[in-house]
């Protein structure tokens, strides 16, 4: 399905609004992490890894033209980066040229790490949990609609067909679902 | 002197310093203090009745200029009107601001201008600028024999100018203003008389230029900003684009396109017009506070001008290329 | 929780999954952009889905992550470089009046290059001078002519538009009437 919304997002960030990328990072930062994840098992370098995805999409945004989507423009970033710190490892250190590729890498981003505490990631944990045990507590009619959404990428219209509705209730179940959980997650993320 | 609209003065000048040093904490009385004097001085160059002579120094040269000012009924109206020749005028009213050159009989017309007053340009929000830009409070020194109180405005980085008001404490008109390059004053203005009226007659806010047939009019006009076929890759951070225009100058209506940006305190123009021939000059230029650059873009000619230092302009226009993909 | 703050987040939640209602979905934008707690709802909003979408062993994101980035994010320049992408539908506004006052009201230039970068291409007055003797020997009064009237040109357009980029000045029109030819 196509993310209209994504679009729009990335025309502002390409007329300088630095926030409309905030956005998108918020929307994509745990589907990069997990697709990281299965390169890289390190929670840590997994972290750095989607860090510096995010900011050399930034750096390239200029440059997308929307012949894809945002979302598989920035997985296959991610990807190759994963790849390129899987394979700096491995080389020998006498290889200059890819010293200084990776040093590039790293240049400027490396006081990040600095800041990173393993209580923030065992804080996530927590929240997965919870959003899980919310989730499962939801009436079924609101779990099936924001599943549909999240994990098929079903429109709403397609979604109303599958659950034989009309959109506007759609739009609500999916709005009353985000709601029941936020309120249950709300204090954990402030 | 219209005293009511002085004590109204005083009490929105209160209310600002009160509102600014309430909104930014008072670890920053200074900045917010100096904030507050900058807006109220826009208040009332806006909303006050005035003439004036001012002397403009730039380059070891002086001219003098006539300002008039007219508040009344909500509407706004100036004139600056040069005494020396070429008598050029400007005449700014609620929908347009007109420009009379007598040295080439050619009018300018904007009629979409800015809100602001032609006495004091800063944008409305000032909160924006302390990224770049400290502002402080000076001491009280005397402009005219009147007492003024001095604000700064100080680039953080060595890519813009300074800027110095002094503030009339009584009127809160700014009445002297020089631009800064370091330490160094680059171009200079100063009330030598200044008087405050209830009003100002409508035939000293008319334009004074006679205009024939014979005068032309520039013709302009402004582009939506997707139709950018440049990218501009060498602006330091704050500055956005203000407007881009497209110019037609002579008789086959040569296109020159005009981007004007601006980090809310300087603006820089950026000019790109067609290559004619192989003649052109790359000397960099200097005229008061404004420094510019030329350089060659494959068929085009850059040229980048403004308000800030030489440094500035260069990295600019050396930073400008054309779009790999264009309306894709 | 207000009637119009609920209003908000429900659309919201329409606009996170492309759900456009043909109202003004820009300013919705400009909202969740700089109001803290409609951007933290976003950003909740979304870890629902990555939960929902998570493997057994999925990773979440640090709660500090987008921050960082963030951060990082706001010491790059900013991009200009606007393309003709697909649009957000938007009933009531004409298309033209949205690309003009949203590309010029938040358009920003940038550079790819640290600044410091640039120092030293940076031409000495004796190169300047060389060039331009060149050019004079070579074409004599015809270039500074030609030049200067261009030039002239191009500062009378620089003054008169610079007051409307809010360019701290005194009368900032005083160059348009102050500086004649010549000069």
């Amino acid at each position: 399905m196509v993310e209209v919304i994504d679009e729009e997002l990335v025309r502002r960030v390409q007329k300088g609004d630095k926030k409309a990328f905030d956005l998108l990072v918020l929307k994509y930062q745990g589907r990069i992490i997990q697709l990281i994840n299965r390169y890289v098992r390190d929670a840590h370098e997994a972290q750095d890894i989607a860090q510096e995805t995010f900011i050399k999409a930034y750096r390239a945004m200029a440059s997308f033209r929307g012949d894809s989507a945002f979302y598989t423009w920035i997985y296959r970033i991610a990807i190759n980066t994963a790849k390129n710190h899987l394979a700096s490892r491995s080389r020998r250190p006498t290889d200059d040229e890819i010293e200084v590729e990776v040093a590039e890498q790293f240049e400027g981003e490396s006081s990040l790490r600095d800041q990173e505490t393993p209580e923030g990631i065992l804080l996530s944990e927590e929240l997965g949990r919870t959003i899980q045990l919310a989730l499962d507590e939801l009436p079924g009619e609101l779990r099936t609609a924001i599943t549909l959404r999240e994990m098929d990428g079903l429109s709403y219209d397609e979604i109303a067909d599958v659950m034989d509705c009309p959109v506007g209730t759609v739009r609500s179940r999916i709005f009353r679902a985000r709601e029941a959980i936020d309120k249950k997650i709300k204090s954990l993320t402030g | 002197m219209n005293w009511v609209v002085l004590r109204l003065f005083s009490l929105t000048f209160l209310a600002l310093i009160i509102l600014s040093v309430a909104r930014e904490g008072f670890a920053d009385d200074s900045e917010s203090e100096a904030k507050a004097w900058l807006q109220t001085a826009r208040l009332a160059a806006s909303k006050l009745n005035y003439r004036g002579i001012v002397s403009y120094m730039k380059d070891s040269q002086i001219e003098s200029l006539h300002v008039f000012h007219g508040f009344s009924n909500g509407v706004e109206q100036e004139r600056l009107l040069s005494v020396n020749t070429p008598m050029r005028e400007v005449v700014r009213t609620a929908d347009k601001v007109t420009c009379y050159y007598p040295d080439s009989k050619s009018i300018s017309i904007d009629s979409k201008p800015s809100r602001q007053s032609m006495l004091l340009g800063l944008p409305d929000d000032l909160t924006d600028l302390s990224k770049h830009y400290t502002f402080s409070l000076g001491e009280i020194e005397h402009v005219a024999r009147r007492p003024s109180r001095v604000v700064s405005i100080q680039p953080k980085d060595d890519l813009r100018y300074g800027r110095r008001l002094w503030i009339d404490v009584e009127s809160k008109l700014p009445l002297k203003f020089e631009w800064l390059d370091g330490k160094q004053v680059v171009e200079q203005l100063v009330f030598n008389s200044l008087s405050l009226e209830k009003s100002i007659p409508p035939e000293e806010l008319a334009p004074s230029t006679q205009v024939d047939g014979t005068w032309k009019t520039k013709q302009h006009e402004t582009l939506p900003a997707e139709s950018l076929i440049w990218t501009l890759d060498g602006v330091p951070d704050g500055f956005h684009m203000v407007s881009y225009t497209r110019l037609k100058r002579d008789s086959n209506n040569r296109a020159i396109d005009h981007i004007l940006l601006s980090d809310g305190v300087s603006s820089i123009s950026i000019y790109i017009d067609q290559l004619m021939g192989e003649i052109f000059t790359a000397q960099p230029r200097k005229i008061g506070a404004i420094n510019s650059y030329t350089r060659k873009l494959d068929k085009y000619l850059v040229t980048v001008m403004g308000e800030a230092p030489e440094k500035t302009v260069q990295i600019i226009g050396d930073g400008i290329h054309l779009q790999e993909s264009m309306g894709k | 929780m207000t009637d119009q703050e609920k209003d908000l987040r429900m659309r919201m939640s329409m606009l996170m999954d492309s759900d456009f209602d043909g109202r003004d979905n820009h300013r919705l934008i400009d909202a969740i952009e700089s109001d803290a707690e409609l951007k933290a709802t976003w950003a909740r909003y979304s870890q629902i889905g990555d939960v929902i979408r998570s493997s057994a062993s999925g990773q979440m994101a640090d709660k500090n992550f987008a921050t960082k980035v963030s951060a990082v994010i706001a010491q790059e320049p900013t991009i200009l470089a606007p393309k003709k992408l697909k649009a957000l539908p938007n009933k009531r506004l004409s298309m033209a009046t949205i690309g003009l006052a949203a590309s010029l009201a938040m358009v920003a230039v940038i550079v790819g290059k640290s600044v410091n970068d640039h120092a030293e291409v940076f031409h000495t007055a004796s190169y300047s001078q060389t060039h331009s003797n060149l050019m004079a020997a070579k074409y004599g009064n015809q270039v500074e002519n030609q030049a200067d009237s261009q030039f002239n040109d191009y500062l009378v357009m620089h003054n008169e538009t610079a007051y409307m980029a809010g360019s701290a000045a005194m009368l900032p029109y005083v160059r348009v009437v102050g500086s004649g030819p010549g000069r």
